[in-house]
């Protein structure tokens, strides 16, 4: 049992929370090396102790890190299924406490399953309680959170890794107040919680939201269009303390002559986000909640595996989560082209400015994975932030490797770029799909779209096609150098996403399923949502 | 009217400080919960104080009506505070289930600051004159509301602190809950000089409240490192020096003025000088003694402590050796510490851990604390040689590469604090302890304390550790690491002294050693020797000893061990070389064997042990090599089915390591037989035969003992006949590999004399045979044998010149050889094509003719 934030509350050493949880950002790279040397050490202990193990080392025992990396092969979920998709727990390194299901992406496995030890699943939390500090804080050792301090759930439940890690072992760490409680939650499908949350956050407060962006984004749009349920506001009239918060919230909205947004009834300490959302929607939830939100990165085979920090510059990596390799893209893409190829992997004292690197993970701490390729790219934006003093690299969500749009190997057109685009061609929009398709030997990409009107369609595609040859300069000179305008717009049916939703969910598919994947969706999905139209 | 400029004073003091330190708390953070919680408390304390001042400069100004109406104000003010006292002790803590507590003290303020304003004569009726001249108020019917309300939220505050101050084990938490239990008991005091009419008039509530305030400024911005006690023993030295000062002062002027001395003019100022300079000096002696006294009232621990140092650096010149020195300095810690364990990790000899010495180690029953010089915990102490509390260890990111294993070892022993043992920045061991007897949690200033006497105590050590180096160095090998023969000898007498009986040693050889070397170079050679030597180590028993013997011998020395138990060493030896072979963990192709002679007796006589093992190693050296060698040949033919050229000479290789002299000589025999068998007419499978044959006519002298085989002097009777024996020993081996046992007979016949006589020198050996009894092949060799033993150097002789040879043929020719054969060399000779390897006359010396 490790220590933790509620143990170091109860025995009056609040100063050393900032301590345990973010003092990683003061060590050196050098230092930051050790201890992830020396934690892959143990984990080579454990690995050449247990069946999996000794499958994966071939008989092998690698005695440092740069010996790992040149004879242990990379692997995926495929090379660890037989084992752990039937819970084999005798065959790993440390007995699970609990297993996490994950879905991955549409149609590679209907769920896959991840065995978290007490060790991993505590270190989940310490390092998403970190970023959780990190978010509230605004200077070094600045910590305003507090007992009690209510957290709005919008998250899916256990034994997802949002309920697992985010709800139970936060909670292990930090004494918060979920609204609805979690045990309630689990009850409630997504929709009902979050109107139970609001409904509840209005007499509790709401001092932390961790989450999906357009959550926030959503009930804002809701409160400044006044769609409110004005039946719900009614009830909150009974309450005293909701009614002081409401009629706080009306004098504020009123003095600046505006509708009334959810920063004038709430202001919340911290709001965090993972994913691309939170970059994109930046903007938009400080406008409607007043604060920024910071971001996050964490997949179910790693954990929590890095967070910005207080002044939302790029990413850091946790140190002592899982022992991270960086595939540089080059080698990422000789190793698609030819899969036979052993590609060079650098480790986190390796790394330049600019790069960018697949991400290849080991987990510490007595999980199953070893040289698992996550795939995801990660861009390297700063070997050190001078302005706070970290000494350690920072990087940004570059995207998922899959989900790359090349076109005519000029461009590769993220789906960051792609909704940044949509979203600042200021069409209103529900949802969308990106395609990269061919027809007579040219290469272009497919946008459809699910626009909440049909005004404008014909701009749109301008102005997307403007955005686009402004975020990105190598798809600028696709069209001033080649004269090529690679882009093609179809606007969907309004509301075919949410059939489609609604189709899968009678359908009973994986929570994770029920959307169509953005980038590239296989021709079976494209086919299921042309019919939804 | 004093007494209100005073209370003017105090008040102003009180409300100065306050603002002040409301100004740096909110200047550090405005959005900390607990910064926020101090401030609203020293504000609500500002309220109450600006209210009593009011009332102060009402009863200055002779404003009665004034006067009540701030008095009245001052019930919700004090009760406020006293609710935020409570409020803040909450924040302070973390207390969720005081939250509702909390928020109802804040109606609670609410309703006195409404009730004081509407219904003030309920708690204040009239004023009447102090005789300080402070108009006071008489308490009105609903008085003890809020005085019960005041103290009931001071009494969980206190409740609430105590209880947390008894659970914690945590320094720097305990020190902070002093600071706020203190606080909470000044305030309690000055509240209560309230309740007193004739203390009334007086400022002693708002003294008090100063007093705090200043104590609060003081934790604050000294960061709470120093401890409560440290501040009471710190003041109380001080106070008493001025004590002391001041009575010497007063007693000094009070002789004066008695007249007793007379002193006019500069008798006056040297006086003064005198005294003065008197007290300076004495200052830090007096300051010193005093504090020994306090420490001794407050410190009983440092006193023992600085005694036991004391007997320490004096017994530390006596220590001879780093077990005494250990154990003294594990018995003073044990003595004096008031712990209830103590765990000495000591950094290995050989600097691969830190671990606990041997005395220590049979205290703990074998209880395995170790750290890893690449721990975490090594790397701290290199950079900050300072104690301690491991709980506070864990919390630093450094300890992030903690492993799992190394948490709970000491998390099994229950280690509380841990003391580097530094010399000049290297730590040569690590001190851990558990828990203090007392059931207190250490205090930092307890901690320095101890590492004072750590520190030394690593001084002592690491000269102990030094004098250990020293004298390692002096009994061992340095190439193994393990013993040299001296430990032997020593280790021998130091067994009979103690009254051991039997005594058992296994004498070691490392087989075929030297073409190990020559092969592989001396490098690899050392690798082996090293790989051997730590097999031992881990094969023997912990009191053995593992000795180098020679160059490729070891030795294992058994005390108290008879003969089987010396035998169970041996076997485990064997079994885990053989593992290690099977692994190929050494650092040569081929496996590594190891001769053994076992022997074990009691006697007063090593000399006796030694010869004994070493004439059973000298027995199991001819099983080993015979067995060795058909197993190399075995092999060789199971796996690649026919022998090449190259495997044979391999083989022959072989022997000639053994026998500095025979350098080249097998291959040369093989050259020499060539030749005269292509001149003699042979062919294809016959010339093949003569040149394995050739090759391996001297396979058997690996049976033969080196020293023999290298011997300068000449040999005795014995020697001889072991050196007859190996034609025979070469056919043997030779019949039991299929492929060679059609060669198996020429090699056995290459010492036979063509005359067949055996009372002639040389002398025709193994059979006496003659003539054509010989195989041609035989004689063949038998004449290249003899050329190239004439002309190479041997241990007794140079090499023969070649008409001294050329004579020797001839005088030999149907003597000793073949004739037919001799002559058909002398021709090859005669044209010179038989060539003499220049190496062998210069290896001898310089080239004959």
């Amino acid at each position: 049992m490790s220590t933790t934030a509620r143990q170091l509350l109860k025995e009056g050493r609040q100063e050393e929370i900032w301590t345990y949880y973010c003092g990683y950002l003061d060590l050196s790279m050098e230092e930051t090396m050790k201890i992830q040397r020396r934690l892959l050490h143990e984990q080579i202990q454990l690995m050449s102790g247990c069946i999996l193990g000794q499958e994966i080392f071939k008989g092998c025992k690698p005695e440092s890190a740069e010996e790992f990396i040149e004879t242990v092969p990379l692997t995926s979920y495929e090379d660890y299924a037989h084992y752990l998709l039937e819970k084999k727990e005798e065959v790993l390194p440390e007995k699970p406490r609990c297993w996490l299901r994950t879905s991955g992406r549409s149609g590679e496995y209907p769920m896959k399953w991840v065995p978290y030890t007490h060790r991993f699943w505590e270190k989940a939390g310490q390092n998403g309680f970190a970023a959780m500090v990190f978010g509230s804080a605004s200077k070094r050792g600045d910590i305003i959170l507090q007992p009690e301090d209510t957290v709005l759930f919008t998250l899916a439940p256990k034994p997802y890794m949002s309920g697992e890690i985010m709800v139970d072992a936060i909670l292990h760490h930090f004494p918060f107040k979920f609204l609805p409680s979690p045990e309630e939650a689990e009850k409630m499908d997504f929709y009902q919680r979050i109107e139970e949350a609001l409904q509840l956050s209005f007499s509790e407060g709401l001092d932390v939201f961790y989450g999906i962006a357009s959550i926030l984004v959503a009930i804002g749009r809701k409160f400044e269009e006044g769609s409110g349920d004005k039946k719900k506001y009614a009830s909150l009239l009974l309450k005293p303390k909701a009614l002081i918060r409401l009629i706080n919230g009306i004098i504020n909205s009123r003095r600046e002559k505006r509708a009334l947004l959810p920063r004038d009834i709430w202001q919340p300490k911290l709001l965090a986000m993972g994913g691309m959302d939170c970059d994109i929607f930046r903007e938009t939830v400080k406008y409607y909640w007043g604060g920024n939100p910071i971001e996050g990165y964490g997949i179910t085979e790693a954990g929590i595996l890095s967070s910005q920090t207080w002044n939302r510059k790029g990413q850091v990596f946790f140190p002592d989560i899982n022992f991270l390799e960086f595939m540089p893209l080059e080698e990422h893409l000789k190793v698609k082209e030819d899969p036979g190829y052993t590609p060079k992997t650098y480790m986190m004292d390796q790394l330049k400015v600019g790069e960018i690197y697949e991400l290849v993970i080991t987990n510490f701490l007595g999980g199953p994975f070893m040289r698992y390729r996550v795939g995801d790219l990660v861009q390297i934006v700063a070997l050190e932030d001078s302005e706070i003093g970290i000494e350690l690299p920072h990087m940004k969500f570059y995207s998922r490797a899959d989900d790359l749009i090349d076109i005519a190997g000029f461009t590769r057109l993220t789906e960051y770029i792609i909704w940044k685009a949509i979203q600042e061609s200021g069409i209103q929009y529900t949802d969308w799909v990106a395609c990269k398709e061919s027809r007579k030997d040219k290469t272009f990409l497919h946008i459809y779209l699910d626009i909440k009107s049909s005004e404008g369609e014909e701009k749109a595609v301008e102005m997307i096609h403007g955005r686009l040859a402004q975020l990105d300069a190598d798809y600028a000179d696709l069209s001033k150098m080649l004269g090529i305008k690679p882009l093609k717009v179809t606007f969907l049916e309004p509301g075919a996403f949410q059939r489609y939703i609604e189709k899968m969910m009678n359908e009973g598919a994986d929570l994770a399923h029920l959307k169509p994947p953005r980038i590239n969706p296989s021709p079976k999905v494209m086919e299921r949502l042309m019919q939804s139209t | 009217m004093l007494t209100i400029y005073l209370s003017l004073l105090v008040k102003g003091l009180v409300l100065i400080s306050s603002l002040i330190l409301i100004t740096f708390i909110l200047k550090q953070s405005t959005r900390r919960p607990i910064n926020r919680a101090m401030a609203s408390y020293l504000c609500t304390l500002v309220f109450w104080q600006v209210f009593s001042l009011m009332v102060s400069i009402s009863s200055f100004l002779d404003l009665p009506q004034q006067a009540i109406y701030w008095y009245r104000l001052q019930v919700a003010g004090s009760t406020g505070y006293f609710i935020m006292f409570f409020a803040l002790v909450t924040t302070f803590r973390n207390a969720t289930d005081r939250y509702r507590l909390r928020t109802l003290g804040y109606y609670i303020i609410l309703f006195f600051a409404a009730a004081s304003l509407l219904f003030g004569q309920v708690f204040m009726t009239e004023l009447s004159r102090h005789s300080t001249g402070l108009l006071v108020p008489s308490f009105g019917p609903l008085i003890f509301l809020p005085g019960l309300v005041s103290f009931l939220y001071l009494g969980f505050s206190f409740h609430d602190l105590w209880r947390d101050y008894k659970k914690s084990r945590h320094t720097i938490a305990r020190n902070r809950l002093s600071f706020l239990l203190l606080c909470a008991f000044l305030v309690l005091i000055g509240a209560l000089s309230n309740l007193n009419p004739l203390l009334q008039g007086y400022p002693i509530d708002s003294l008090f409240i100063l007093l705090h305030v200043l104590l609060l400024s003081y934790a604050i911005f000294r960061h709470q490192l120093l401890e409560i006690q440290v501040i009471f023993r710190v003041g109380l030295v001080h106070s008493l020096l001025v004590v002391f000062i001041s009575a010497l002062v007063l007693l000094a002027v009070t002789v004066i003025k008695m007249g007793m001395f007379n002193l006019t003019g500069y008798a006056v100022i040297i006086t003064s000088i005198l005294v003065l300079g008197l007290t300076f000096f004495s200052f830090r002696t007096l300051r010193e003694e005093l504090q020994k006294y306090i420490d001794r009232i407050f410190l009983p621990e440092k006193t023992r402590l600085y005694s036991a140092l004391e007997e320490m650096m004096e017994n530390g010149s006596s220590i001879t050796s780093l077990e005494s020195t250990l154990d003294k300095i594990y018995l003073l810690c044990k003595e004096n510490f008031q712990v209830d364990s103590i765990y000495l990790l000591v950094k290995n000899i050989s600097g691969e851990d830190y671990s606990l010495w041997e005395t220590q180690r049979q205290q703990k029953s074998g209880e395995n604390f170790r750290v890893s010089p690449d721990s975490p915990l090594v790397h701290w102490f290199e950079k900050k040689a300072s104690p301690q509390l491991f709980s506070e260890l864990l919390v630093m990111p450094e300890f992030k590469g903690m492993w799992k294993s190394e948490i709970a070892q000491f998390m099994r022993n229950q280690i509380e604090a841990v003391f580097p043992l530094s010399v000049k920045g290297e730590i040569i061991g690590i001190l851990c302890t558990g828990p203090r007897l007392n059931g207190r949690p250490f205090t930092r200033h307890y901690l320095q304390t101890i590492q004072i006497f750590v520190q030394q105590a690593a001084v002592l050590i690491k000269n102990a550790f030094l004098y250990e180096q020293t004298r390692l160095l002096s009994i061992t090998d340095p190439l193994t690491g393990t013993y040299n023969r001296r430990m032997l000898q020593d280790s021998f007498l130091y067994e009979r002294k103690k009254g051991n009986n039997s005594t058992g040693l296994i004498l070691m050889d490392i087989y075929n050693f030297k073409y190990f070397n020559e092969r592989y170079g001396h490098q690899a050679g050392d690798k082996v020797l090293q790989d051997v030597a730590s097999l031992l180590k881990e094969s023997i028993r912990s009191k053995d000893l593992v000795i180098r013997y020679g160059g490729d011998e070891f030795a294992v020395f058994l005390p108290e061990a008879d003969l089987s138990e010396a035998r169970l060493v041996a076997e485990r030896i064997h079994n885990n070389l053989a593992k290690r072979n099977k692994n190929k963990c050494f650092a040569v192709e081929e496996e590594v064997i190891l001769k053994q002679g076992v022997y074990s007796a009691q006697t007063d006589n090593l000399d006796e042990i030694i010869s004994e093992a070493d004439k059973r190693l000298f027995e199991d050296q001819k099983k080993v090599d015979r067995k060795q060698l058909l197993n190399v040949l075995e092999n060789n033919v199971r796996e690649k089915k026919s022998f090449s050229e190259q495997t044979v000479l391999a083989l022959a290789k072989a022997v000639e390591v053994r026998d500095p002299y025979a350098r080249g000589h097998s291959e040369r025999v093989k050259d020499y037989s060539l030749k005269i068998g292509k001149e003699m007419g042979l062919y294809g499978p016959q010339l093949d035969k003569l040149s394995h044959a050739a090759l391996l006519h001297d396979i058997g002298k690996i049976g033969i003992p080196a020293e023999i085989l290298g011997k300068k002097k000449p040999l005795t009777e014995e020697e001889m006949r072991l050196i007859k024996l190996h034609p025979v020993l070469s056919a043997e081996i030779l019949r039991e590999v299929e492929m060679f046992k059609d060669i198996a007979d020429l090699v056995l016949y290459h010492h036979e004399r063509y005359d067949g006589r055996v009372s002639s020198f040389p002398m025709g050996y193994p059979h006496g045979l003659k003539g054509e009894e010989i195989p041609l092949l035989s004689r063949i060799i038998a004449i290249a044998d003899a050329f190239d033993a004439m002309t190479s150097s041997r241990p007794y002789r140079q090499p023969l010149s070649l008409s001294s040879v050329e004579s020797i043929i001839k005088q030999e020719a149907g003597k000793q050889f073949d004739a037919q054969v001799a002559a058909t060399l002398l021709s090859l000779i005669k044209r010179k094509d038989i060539n003499i390897p220049k190496e062998n006359y210069l290896y001898a010396g310089g080239l004959k003719s």
